[in-house]
């Protein structure tokens, strides 16, 4: 650390505010962050706490709605990207923005081209001076290659050269180690701590904690939106983090499910985050699974996006899935609710395989699915409540194949009243509140009589009272011996609602807990891949 | 015949060579049809009226860029589908130009004037007297040969400069751009404008060598240029040999009217025959691809 004090910092963001109108979330509030020479620093939160958000800020790819940048003291307005690249500042997005299809130096150069003689572009040199830069910081990469062919931490490498190549005195790193292999992430560190030594600026986004403790010499911990600290490196530790990560009960973001644990259960347990969440089933109902995912593998090109994850359910139980998001839930989603066919392993249901079965076929055998996506997936948002509503019935509605008025708005005022849909048949479901859309989904997956019930991520956007709705929804489907998979990035939700939990992390079961062994603390160690390290400092294996 | 043909393809060539770039900057411009139209009819009234065929092209060129430019506007500045704006360019150029020929000269049909001056052909200071190889190399209308040049340049640009690169990152990947710090509707505007100099260069060329401008002189021609395009793998090269590909069909059907025992409406049509089969065998080779994933996500 060659921080001086007394010399103003390079860059400052004071109170950057941004709202995205369409998801209805504050994705920064009032965020300050100090950007010093010569210093990387680290800059954590689970997915959603607006950690790019506010990187996307300062590298000029989104306006803030209020809040200031100052560079070198001096109040600036960044209105493009090219406003920040001008001023030295450099961002390597999560998902490089690169064309697949042209070479690796055509795309490094791509606004900064050398020009030769006739106007046309210098190729001998741009490709030298990638050569130069590659060797000088150990890149295997070859300027020749085509992007489309690069794997994908390779494709890393290359956007932190093209970075590289233009110079920055701050540059912003998205989760860059996330494709590395450990040899790749050690040439990455080295490569940082060599840019810092030359007076360069790193920041550093990620939520792998054990990185941060390796590289970082400061770290800022973000939590929905807002700063909730900052920490010199040598202050802090694992576990404050972790903590500070994933918020405790007492935050006020988890006033609502406090106030629900307090209406539905009584309140003992939730004081101490350590203790077991309520409801405990010590004994977990025995019996053959009902529904279950064997061995499954899904892959992009070679990328491993789910590999060998086995699970199952039995009926009148809850399997809590949850994990940090681009840890695979999504893809196990897909699997599960048979909208992707995985490249290996089966879905099973009553020891009969379903893999290759259609998302229909999955629902005539009793498997009802709740999508996180309810705009596109879910529901359609043009058609009436009522047209949704009958998507997945005919039986009893139609007369001679012609749908009959009086049982369809029979059918449709039962589930309506059953579900406390607070909206006329007629209106088109985009008109609803996310909550009513939510019910209006869940009563047509229930109309199939179902067995299984899929729940992906059911409480998004909710308010208190349909949060409470869905919920009480669970566990009455629960007790009626319905299976049930609740797939959620909510730690909160997981615990109060599941019987056994699966932690995913980066494609894989990091482990399952059952009873005492679900912990606030144990499930944020596996979801942050702490576990290897825990494990052995503890000698405790996992269940 | 060939060189028949290549008389015919130049003006396909060239307006394809503009919408090459339009389209490898990510803006599939359906009007050429169109804009090559009023090119054709810029440049007749020009020529007739300055006696200059360098005026006329130079005014067909300069009618197709303004009309490209204003699809530009339409398409990049007010947000509106490309496809319906292509669309409302091509119906503008149909109905504006017999409108305003009515306004000038008192008809919407054909236009002939006296005196009109027409392409010349290039004439070489030198001369070889293989038969074959002159008949293909000489003698040609000054469109062929411009043609061929613009082939080579359209791939120059494309390939070797880096406002080349900018047009096909953009088509590819326009967020490539904009966090470079460029500005990918910049250079899409620029695409559709070339796109526009093209086609109305390649109108001008139609109407100047036939020395009359008829309505409907295109007759599909623009379509035809677009499938070219296609056709020829998105590349200059390709799209010359697409573009010489059709111009020969259209030979042959012509000359082959009252030789083989074919009603002549069926020969007439064989380009366009040909054109269709072009871009089905196109979707077909495209289509396929992963079909494992029933959802997109």
């Amino acid at each position: 650390m060659n921080t001086q004090l007394n010399e103003p910092p390079l860059v400052e963001l004071r109170n950057i505010t941004k709202c995205f109108p369409e998801n209805e979330v504050w994705a920064n509030r009032e965020v300050s962050l100090t950007i010093r020479r010569g210093e990387i620093q680290a800059l954590v939160g689970e997915n959603g706490a607006g950690k790019s958000t506010v990187m996307h800020v300062l590298a000029g790819a989104l306006s803030p709605d209020s809040g200031q940048i100052l560079l070198g003291g001096r109040e600036t307005r960044f209105e493009h990207p090219r406003d920040a690249i001008a001023a030295g500042i450099l961002m390597v997005h999560q998902h490089p923005q690169f064309v697949p299809e042209l070479r690796v130096w055509e795309n490094l150069i791509l606004g900064i081209e050398p020009r030769g003689t006739l106007g046309t572009i210098d190729r001998n040199a741009a490709v030298a001076r990638i050569t130069e830069l590659a060797t000088r910081y150990h890149m295997p990469i070859n300027p020749n290659h085509r992007i489309e062919y690069l794997a994908s931490s390779q494709v890393h490498l290359a956007a932190i050269l093209g970075a590289l190549l233009r110079d920055p005195q701050v540059l912003i790193l998205d989760e860059p180690t996330a494709p590395c292999s450990d040899h790749e992430v050690e040439l990455l560190f080295g490569l940082l701590r060599n840019l810092a030594e030359q007076g360069r600026a790193l920041i550093l986004i990620t939520h792998k904690l054990r990185e941060v403790f390796a590289i970082a010499d400061r770290v800022t911990v973000m939590r929905h939106g807002v700063n909730v600290a900052e920490r010199a490196i040598s202050e802090t530790t694992i576990s404050e983090l972790s903590t500070l990560m994933v918020g405790e009960d007492c935050q006020v973001d988890s006033d609502d499910l406090r106030l629900l644990h307090a209406y539905r259960e009584p309140p003992a347990s939730n004081a101490a985050p350590d203790k077991p969440a309520q409801e405990v089933r010590e004994a977990a109902p025995e019996g053959p699974p009902l529904f279950s995912i064997r061995n499954v593998s899904l892959y992009e090109g070679h990328l491993p996006l789910l590999s060998d994850v086995s699970l199952s359910v039995r009926s009148g139980t809850i399997l809590g899935i949850t994990g940090i998001r681009e840890n695979g839930l999504e893809y196990l989603e897909d699997v599960i609710s048979g909208s992707t066919i995985p490249d290996s392993g089966e879905v099973v249901i009553d020891a009969k395989r379903i893999t290759e079965f259609s998302p229909r076929r999955f629902r005539r055998l009793g498997i009802a699915y709740v999508p996180t996506d309810r705009l596109i997936r879910g529901a359609s948002m043009d058609a009436s409540v009522q047209e949704n509503l009958i998507l997945l019935r005919r039986k009893g509605l139609q007369r001679r194949g012609v749908f009959n008025r009086k049982s369809l708005d029979g059918f449709s005022d039962q589930l309506k009243e059953r579900f406390g849909i607070s909206a006329s048949l007629k209106q088109p479901l985009r008109r609803l509140s996310g909550g009513n859309i939510q019910k209006v989904i869940l009563s047509r997956e229930l109309s199939i009589g179902a067995r299984v019930v899929i729940f992906s991520e059911p409480s998004w956007g909710l308010d208190f009272r349909s949060k409470q709705f869905v919920y009480r929804e669970i566990r009455r489907l629960r007790d009626a011996e319905t299976a049930i998979i609740l797939i959620s990035a909510d730690i909160d939700e997981i615990l109060s609602l599941s019987d056994e939990i699966a932690v995913m992390f980066r494609g894989s079961v990091a482990t399952e807990l059952r009873g005492r062994a679900r912990t606030r603390e144990r499930i944020a160690e596996y979801m942050l891949g702490l576990e290897q390290a825990l494990d052995a400092a503890t000698d405790e294996g996992s269940p | 015949m060939i060189a028949n043909s290549l008389g015919i393809m130049a003006p396909i060539l060239i307006a394809a060579l503009g919408g090459l770039i339009s389209e490898r900057a990510g803006v599939l411009n359906i009007s050429l049809e169109g804009l090559m139209l009023t090119g054709a009819f810029a440049a007749v009234v020009v020529t007739a009226a300055t006696g200059s065929i360098v005026l006329g092209l130079l005014t067909g060129v300069l009618a197709g860029a303004l009309l490209a430019f204003m699809f530009s506007i339409i398409s990049i500045d007010f947000g509106s589908n490309i496809f319906i704006t292509g669309l409302g360019i091509n119906l503008l150029a149909t109905g504006g130009i017999p409108f305003i020929s009515n306004q000038m000269f008192g008809t919407k049909g054909v236009l002939r004037f006296a005196d009109m001056t027409l392409l010349p052909r290039v004439v070489f200071p030198f001369d070889f007297r293989i038969p074959l190889l002159h008949d293909l190399l000489f003698g040609h209308q000054i469109g062929v040969y411009l043609g061929i040049a613009l082939t080579g340049l359209v791939w120059l640009g494309l390939y070797r400069t880096s406002f080349g690169l900018r047009i096909r990152s953009v088509g590819a990947n326009p967020e490539a751009l904009r966090l470079r710090g460029l500005s990918p509707e910049r250079y899409r505007r620029i695409a559709i404008i070339l796109s526009g100099i093209g086609a109305g260069l390649g109108g001008g060329l139609l109407a100047l060598r036939l020395g009359v401008y008829l309505p409907n002189i295109t007759s599909g021609r623009g379509w035809i240029a677009l499938v070219a395009i296609f056709l020829g793998y998105r590349r200059p090269v390709g799209v010359l040999i697409a573009a010489f590909v059709f111009a020969l069909a259209e030979t042959v059907s012509m000359a082959a009217q009252g030789i083989v025992a074919v009603p002549n409406t069926v020969l007439l049509s064989l380009p366009y025959i040909l054109t269709v089969i072009a871009m089905v065998v196109y979707s077909a080779a495209r289509a396929g691809g992963n079909r494992r994933a029933r959802s997109p996500r």
